[in-house]
């Protein structure tokens, strides 16, 4: 059978540094145009920029970054105009999912339902994938440069569905998945059980996408009328989803049973944290209110709402939610320990250090945390922060 | 200096369609089931005293650009004067592929027919514009102004094509006062190529229109199920096909299996279709015959820099990844190239490893794999089994994405088998493993 050439059984793992190198390889070797896709989250996208700049001394190399939604769509207008001030040998494109989470919010205004806005419904095309789509004769005629796409897993499936002959001409992509375990494995205990969570955490890979596939099949099958089952199997999926590092799809799952019984509270809390692991932190704290509409003193919801509002820079704001987490548990470590970073942030040092050794009394291991914590960097600069940590 | 890995890496471009006569072209009818657009489009055009109106089909990406040019020289060695146009995607490209009515597209060969006829009369096409020209001058905020005899007629054409391409907010207003008038615009287009085919240059007695890209244009289904594909080339055909000349349209795979499709056939003949060159035979065994081809298409690439360079020692590591590389691509062109520049990526010299052409297979796959819904691998399941497809929108919607790939041979009565198989790289997967193992014939 010829597709046993194509089976191996001993699994590919993705090792992040060859796939850096393999990236480096086809800049180095591309002359003129190209395209390439990197997927990649934001922070990581920033250093794999930084580090090709001082592996690649040899090609002139600049960045386009979108901070918000590209109005008219014209990607290819903007890459024309960077390239004709600063033309480079390689330009990195980072942003593009504003353009796309700006669309899906459209649509959801306009009253789409969620399965509708989803990239596999494909009832309309957002503008800036009509423009790579349909300009992509232009990008090759008219750019000498390698660009380089570096996106949200999400973004690579609208690319493959609405901008297909574009991405048809890659020459290569690549793959740099979140680190593994970013969430605290005791949020996940906390949100699954520990029973739930091990069974699935303890699957393969290919086990866990055939896992995935086959609670689709229950979905389908079950009445609609069977909603506690419904709402507990997608629950399970978004677990599989998350931990097989696909979050978007995991918070896909959230929204299918909310709009079943939006009165489960747990999946608001859950999709509050995926989306703050996802960086979508305003959505993020719009599900966590959904969470304390439900049940107001849940302590965890109220922490976590703070973190994405830190994550915000609204430290006043994710101050006063640690405080309603301690009001309902107050030996709430990590409420306290973020409580300090919020008040190093803003530079508010004495505040900081009477909290420090507060959160300490609670749990010593916020002392080695603090050490090397980005958050106290300014705050490490004072003497007192030394007295109280130790040496 | 440039190093021969560097150089080849670059000849392998998925970017260009090749030019008649490219030495890098690689004749690979025989394994696409003897499609040979020459023979099939071309001769049918030459030897025909009606007009005819054509649709060409097949796989993004397969080569059905490349094959267009080669009709083109045909055509034109043979006593055609042909107007060939991108419709879509080139610097004036003249559709918005998103959002199409079939009279974008009648505007298109009027423009692109004013454009390339110069010496015939655009008195008929100049009339039929002066009457539309306060209106639109008012929609478009520019000042129209067509002379009784206006020479320039085609830029103003080119004009309304591009905003309506260009500007949604217009586009609605545009079409609302110029698509009640498209059938003066067809008979006004047909006057004008009476003209023109007086005036063809001396050698050329056809007139031929050859409309590519238009299988760009994304399919997007309503809330009743139907396409705007099947808008464009059934409900409207009448006016596709209504004018004086040789017409070609290229289509998406996807419509030529339209819930409709003995209307379409009705309508324009059988379409041609170009199918993926068959690496593998029906019952799942490489086919070596395709294989060769696709070595071939490598080969190609690689001669001019490295001369006799072996590809089972030299570019690759073993004869075994020739092979998997072949099949892997399922027998797509395109695919083949992108294989192979994903691979050559993950090594630092030739020949490519093992582990580096599964990784790019892996890396490919994974694409394909994302691109396919939840509730689609049990389609696939089927077709894997079957061989065969139906006429519904998720089979479309697989072709369309090249999930599903289309086989073409002749049997040993000579009779032309079509088959379908799931794309090689998917088969492979998780997902579609578990879909297999829970197919309920």
């Amino acid at each position: 059978m010829t597709t046993n050439l194509l089976d191996w059984d001993e699994e590919l793992e993705r090792n992040p540094e060859e796939e850096y190198q393999a990236l480096l390889r086809a800049l180095r070797r591309t002359e003129g145009f190209g395209l390439l896709f990197v997927e990649c989250s934001v922070d990581k996208g920033e250093q794999i920029i930084q580090r090709v700049r001082q592996d690649l001394t040899a090609k002139a190399i600049d960045t386009l970054k979108f901070t918000e939604a590209i109005e008219d769509g014209n990607v290819y207008q903007r890459i024309r105009q960077t390239l004709a001030k600063n033309p480079v040998n390689i330009l990195f494109i980072q942003g593009l999912e504003h353009s796309l989470l700006d669309y899906e919010d459209t649509k959801r205004h306009l009253g789409w339902s969620e399965e509708d806005i989803q990239p596999h419904s494909w009832r309309d095309v957002p503008r800036i994938m009509l423009n790579l789509n349909q300009q992509r004769e232009n990008f090759r005629d008219s750019f000498s440069a390698c660009l380089v796409f570096l996106v949200p897993q999400f973004v690579v499936k609208y690319l493959i569905h609405r901008a297909p002959d574009f991405f048809d001409w890659r020459s290569g992509s690549f793959e740099f998945p979140r680190d593994d375990n970013q969430l605290d494995e005791d949020i996940l205990r906390l949100c699954f059980g520990d029973e739930r969570f091990d069974a699935n955490q303890q699957l393969s890979h290919q086990q866990r996408a055939a896992k995935i596939i086959e609670l689709q099949v229950l979905l389908d099958e079950l009445r609609p009328t069977a909603e506690e089952k419904t709402v507990d199997l997608l629950y399970e999926q978004s677990l599989l989803f998350y931990l097989q590092n696909e979050y978007e799809e995991a918070v896909t799952c959230c929204r299918r049973s909310l709009e079943i019984t939006p009165q489960e509270r747990k999946v608001w809390f859950w999709q509050g944290v995926l989306l703050g692991a996802l960086g979508r932190y305003e959505e993020a704290i719009a599900s966590y209110d959904k969470a304390i509409e439900f049940k107001p003193d849940d302590h965890e919801v109220w922490w976590g709402r703070g973190i994405s509002l830190a994550a915000l820079g609204r430290y006043e704001e994710a101050i006063a939610s640690y405080d309603k987490a301690i009001e309902f548990k107050p030996d709430h470590g990590f409420a306290w320990y973020n409580k300090v970073c919020c008040f190093s942030l803003m530079k508010q040092f004495d505040q900081s250090l009477e909290l420090l050794e507060k959160a300490i009394q609670l749990d010593a291991k916020y002392r080695e945390m603090a050490k090397t914590d980005e958050d106290f960097a300014a705050l490490r600069e004072d003497g007192r922060f030394w007295e109280i940590v130790g040496e | 200096m440039v190093d021969a890995l560097t150089q080849i890496y670059n000849a392998i471009n998925p970017f260009e369609p090749l030019e008649p006569d490219n030495p890098l072209y690689v004749d690979c009818n025989a394994e696409r089931g003897d499609t040979d657009i020459i023979l099939g489009l071309g001769r049918e055009i030459v030897r025909s005293d009606r007009f005819t109106c054509q649709l060409f089909a097949g796989h993004r990406g397969a080569g059905k650009s490349t094959e267009l040019l080669r009709l083109r020289k045909y055509l034109e060695e043979n006593g055609c004067f042909v107007v060939y146009f991108a419709a879509v995607g080139e610097e004036d490209g003249d559709i918005d592929p998103q959002d199409v009515e079939y009279g974008d597209i009648l505007l298109a060969c009027a423009r692109h027919l004013l454009e390339k006829l110069t010496e015939a009369d655009p008195q008929p096409l100049v009339n039929w514009f002066r009457d539309r020209a306060i209106a639109l001058q008012e929609v478009m905020q520019t000042e129209i102004k067509v002379d009784s005899v206006d020479v320039g007629i085609a830029k103003w054409f080119a004009q309304v094509t591009a905003t309506i391409r260009a500007v949604p907010s217009q586009r609605r207003k545009i079409r609302e006062l110029v698509y009640p008038h498209t059938i003066t615009l067809v008979n006004a287009l047909n006057e004008f190529i009476a003209d023109a085919q007086h005036k063809l240059p001396s050698g050329k007695s056809k007139l031929v229109v050859i409309a590519d890209n238009l299988d760009r244009i994304v399919p997007i289904v309503d809330d009743q199920g139907r396409s705007n594909h099947d808008e464009i080339y059934l409900d409207r055909s009448e006016q596709l096909r209504g004018l004086d000349c040789h017409l070609i349209y290229t289509v998406p795979i996807s419509l030529v299996y339209s819930s409709r499709a003995n209307d379409l056939k009705d309508r324009y003949g059988n379409p041609e279709l170009l199918p993926m060159i068959m690496v593998q035979t029906p019952d799942g065994q490489s086919h070596a015959p395709g294989i060769h081809k696709m070595r071939q298409v490598v080969m190609k690439r690689v001669e001019p820099y490295w001369p006799n360079a072996s590809l089972e020692t030299d570019i690759f590591e073993s004869a075994d990844l020739v092979e998997m590389l072949c099949l892997a691509s399922g027998g797509h062109v395109r695919e083949l190239m992108l294989l192979l520049k994903e691979a050559i990526n993950r090594v630092s010299a030739f020949p490519i490893t093992a582990k580096a052409l599964r990784r790019a297979i892996a890396e490919t796959r994974d694409t394909y794999r994302r691109t396919v819904n939840r509730d689609q691998w049990a389609v696939l399941a089927k077709v894997a089994r079957v061989r065969n497809i139906d006429n519904d929108e998720p089979h479309r919607d697989l072709l369309f994405r090249r999930c599903i790939l289309e086989y073409r041979y002749y049997d040993d009565n000579d009779a032309l088998q079509c088959w379908y198989d799931v794309h090689p790289l998917l088969k492979s997967t998780a997902e579609f493993k578990a879909a297999d193992a829970t197919y309920k014939p």
